[in-house]
């Protein structure tokens, strides 16, 4: 009895002062992994619209993204409104994998945009959940509002070697603008781009290859890509 | 033995990753570069030395029957320090390994030599030996993937090697050496050269 004893303070004791030691470390580091983050969002948006700055220092990515990139704050109707970005909450579900993005005043629904300059385009965030995790990343879209510009995921926790392939080139390079892929059909309705896992998708403009061995995934691009889409629908279908 | 010996045999004889076939998974996964196959070595290292050193520094006083939950709480912080550490000061290649660096808590190299040195040697062996046992899995790690970044991509480190003559000739970069099959392949040969120079034959 007095054995279980020992051991079970001997345990609560190992792991008290590891989860100190941690949580020390934690918060000393926690600056600059958030300042890395923010730098790696940055590189993301520009490399959605073709700009490679992985080479570059952390000022040459922040002036390169001035020089590109304009943030701005949409409503849900589509219309540019006049809130700085940065009092906007970013809020994932964590069910859905939907990101809330709310007024830190009020907390009404808004959304934000980037606007690229040299290539011309919009650049939205999506996220939604694959099989094991929620990704997150941005889709660009040209600026006549319809043809597919690119898409970056940024964080996900996908399988490496299948879930995980929708961080390499071949898959992302399927929605570059040289490809043609266009988010609205003929009448107008928004059909979206769809991962397909099963036919090949040559010539579609609404489909691109899926991943062998991630149909989970894939499904959850189509799913995510079509919902986020959807809420900036007023801004695409506007002042066209 | 020797204390020089407690170093050199996980170097080359008896290597953990060829002779004792552990840490196959991440030997695999992230090799295909030089450079995430130097930062994960870095993290091992420091994981197995580490925690070699506290769990040898702690064996007296640890409880028998609990002992291999300890071992995971040391290695488990530890695995979750770097991890931090990386993301602060290398964010990038941190992206790259994704999940192999986590997954160092399930490499078999760690608790086993955990369990069955540290447990049983004063800090100083148990030191040398992390070291060793690391060194000699970052030293495979390394070799698999020169080959695999040279063959498959035309560059070690980074650094273009293949001369712009042999492509303009004909020459492709193979993209096998990409895969994970590939790694098996430049892997088996390391094994097979290693154990045809030592004799070793597995029962």
């Amino acid at each position: 009895m007095l054995d279980r004893f020992n051991a079970i303070k001997f345990v609560m004791l190992v792991s008290f002062v590891s989860s100190l030691v941690l949580a020390l470390l934690y918060s000393t580091l926690i600056n600059r992994v958030e300042e890395n983050i923010r730098l790696d969002k940055k590189q993301s948006i520009l490399r959605v619209i073709g700009i490679n700055s992985s080479h570059l220092s952390s000022e040459e990515v922040n002036l390169k993204y001035k020089e590109h990139i304009n943030e701005f704050v949409i409503n849900t109707d589509g219309e540019i409104v006049d809130i700085p970005l940065s009092e906007i909450v970013w809020k994932e579900n964590k069910s859905t994998g939907m990101t809330d993005y709310l007024y830190s005043k009020n907390m009404l629904q808004y959304l934000p945009l980037y606007k690229s300059k040299n290539p011309n385009g919009y650049i939205i965030p999506i996220s939604g959940k694959g099989l094991w995790s929620t990704l997150k990343g941005y889709f660009a879209i040209s600026e006549d509002k319809n043809t597919s510009l690119g898409i970056v995921f940024y964080s996900h926790k996908e399988t490496p070697g299948l879930g995980g392939e929708v961080d390499k080139i071949w898959f992302q390079d399927q929605f570059k603008i040289d490809k043609g892929k266009k988010i609205f059909n003929k009448n107008g309705t928004l059909v979206s781009i769809i991962v397909n896992n099963r036919k090949n998708t040559d010539g579609k403009t609404h489909e691109v290859d899926g991943i062998t061995g991630a149909t989970v995934t894939s499904n959850g691009v189509t799913k995510f890509l079509k919902r986020d889409l959807e809420r900036y629908k007023n801004f695409l279908i506007g002042q066209e | 033995m020797l204390r020089n010996k407690i170093f050199t045999d996980p170097l080359m004889d008896n290597n953990p990753i060829t002779r004792q076939v552990l840490g196959i998974c991440s030997a695999l996964a992230v090799t295909v570069k030089v450079e995430l196959a130097v930062v994960m070595s870095l993290a091992v290292i420091f994981v197995l030395t580490m925690s070699n050193v506290t769990i040898s520094f702690l064996r007296k006083n640890i409880p028998h029957n609990v002992r291999i939950i300890v071992q995971l709480i040391i290695i488990a912080s530890l695995v979750a320090m770097i991890d931090q550490i990386l993301k602060a000061y290398m964010y990038s290649v941190t992206k790259e390994l994704s999940v192999f660096i986590g997954l160092i808590i399930t490499n078999c190299i760690v608790l086993g030599r955990a369990d069955t040195f540290a447990m049983n040697n004063n800090v100083k062996n148990a030191f040398i030996d992390g070291l060793g046992n690391s060194f000699g899995y970052g030293l495979i790690l390394i070799l698999v993937a020169i080959f695999r970044e040279c063959l498959g991509s035309g560059t070690i480190y980074g650094i273009p090697i293949i001369p712009k003559d042999l492509y303009d000739s004909g020459y492709i970069d193979n993209g096998l050496m990409l895969l994970a099959p590939g790694a098996f392949i430049v892997l088996g040969l390391i094994i097979w050269l290693q154990r045809t120079k030592t004799g070793y034959v597995e029962e």
